[in-house]
């Protein structure tokens, strides 16, 4: 079972309707103790960073999500939850990630819409033997800051300059796009990414139907 | 490069697409988007309270991107939409207080999650007036950029040469510029060209993919 990590104002509705309708099923944890014991955890979010890594210090979420991802435990961050998941973030220079993925989070720009509201195409740097490929498909994009891309970046989209769209380090990934919004192309790569990471939908399956 | 984006209207009136052919709105939203649609613009002009269960609905049945239009009273009604699974909420022209009732959404949701509607008028001595708020309408978005507005929604009338100009001097702006689609497919065009991001639509009579095949000749790249 999929554990989203419930981060005080974010709606966790789509993420939710995403994963009912590729046959996955799902559970809401404010705290660790409310979550799955065994299965993928999702850290999914928008909005300001230092609100939600304070919900994630007062939750108790903060300590044990490193834990966690050290035992093995798949943990997946998305948009905001990738960058909470990096080293740093240009958005708080005085905090720190939780550093399970290499990297920091830097502001887009100078010189482009900020916010970073719409689609773009992405583009493959390495493939991964386990994740599925993004070559040139259309993600929905919306933040305001992205991870540098390195050397291990998976793949790229450009909003003025590169920034990273997939990593993945161990068992934990990381994706800027927001792939429940993202049309029939995002719910099969979420279906994918979840199934790489040990998660097997049910029977109902109906991924990539609408 | 971005995609152009193409974005159904939906009017909803006491949690019923209104209009000749009613029905929940999570039905007809996700039909746009089988349809190509590249987000849903959700306009409720009703009270908050029945709000927050269909928008609920519409989330969790919908794989693109949704924003709310809505004449929120307070921070707690704007707040029970993004909540409940509205990716982004709309501060409609003339709303009371619009500038506080941004700064604390921005504060809150962050740039991403909240925007305002422009409607901007050409006066008789050819100057762009945001109606009702009767300002100067470049200086009225440039402020709302300030305090940290993440898109303008914006109407301009009428639609013609100087529109496209107007639309042109906002994309200068940082936002994103969601134009309400002008009549003929040539105005819908140059708003494009000019600089806005999207096309608010309301025309049942096309689908999305119908919108972009017509626009697409015009040089314009759209999502497949």
């Amino acid at each position: 079972m999929i554990t989203l990590i419930h981060l005080g104002h974010e709606s966790l509705s789509t993420l939710e309707g995403a994963a009912r309708r590729l046959g996955f099923e799902s559970c809401r944890a404010a705290r660790p103790d409310q979550a799955a014991p065994a299965g993928p955890i999702i850290l999914a979010g928008a909005g300001p960073l230092d609100p939600a890594c304070a919900q994630l210090k007062g939750s108790g979420w903060w300590s044990e999500l490193p834990q966690l991802a050290a035992g093995g435990r798949p943990v997946l961050g998305i948009n905001l939850g990738l960058h909470i998941l990096a080293e740093g973030s240009e958005e708080s220079p005085r905090g720190t990630g939780l550093g399970l993925i290499p990297g920091i989070v830097r502001r887009l720009g100078p010189g482009v819409k900020d916010p970073h509201w719409g689609w773009s195409p992405v583009r493959q740097r390495r493939v991964h033997p386990l994740f599925p490929e993004i070559r040139g498909g259309w993600l929905f994009f919306a933040h305001s800051h992205a991870l540098e891309p390195g050397s291990e970046t998976l793949s790229i989209a450009v909003h003025g300059r590169p920034f990273s769209v997939m990593e993945c380090r161990g068992r934990a990934v990381g994706i800027q796009a927001h792939l429940e919004k993202s049309g029939w192309l995002g719910l099969s790569l979420l279906e994918k990414t979840l199934a790489a990471l040990g998660e097997q939908p049910g029977p109902a399956s109906s991924a990539g139907s609408n | 490069m971005d995609a152009k984006r193409i974005i159904p209207v939906l009017h909803v009136s006491a949690g019923q697409v209104a209009g000749p052919d009613p029905g929940p709105p999570s039905a007809r939203a996700c039909q746009l988007e089988l349809e190509g649609a590249d987000g849903i613009l959700l306009r409720d002009a009703g009270p908050a309270g029945p709000r927050a269960e269909w928008l609920r609905e519409v989330a969790g049945s919908l794989s693109i991107p949704f924003v709310l239009e809505a004449p929120f009273r307070d921070f707690a009604e704007l707040e029970e939409a993004l909540e409940a699974g509205a990716d982004k909420v709309i501060l409609p022209a003339g709303l009371d207080a619009v500038e506080p009732l941004l700064a604390a959404a921005v504060r809150t949701f962050g740039r991403s999650r909240v925007g305002v509607a422009v409607n901007a008028v050409l006066s008789a001595d050819s100057h762009w007036l945001a109606e009702p708020e009767g300002r100067g309408a470049l200086a009225w978005m440039a402020g709302l950029e300030q305090l940290g507005c993440g898109e303008i929604l914006l109407r301009a009338t009428p639609a013609g040469p100087e529109s496209a100009a107007l639309i042109q001097q906002t994309a200068q702006l940082s936002l994103s510029v969601l134009a309400l689609c002008p009549e003929g497919d040539a105005l819908a065009a140059e708003a494009l060209l000019h600089g806005a991001d999207g096309l608010a639509v309301a025309d049942p009579a096309r689908t999305p993919r119908q919108w972009k095949q017509a626009l697409g000749t015009h040089g314009l790249t759209f999502r497949d």
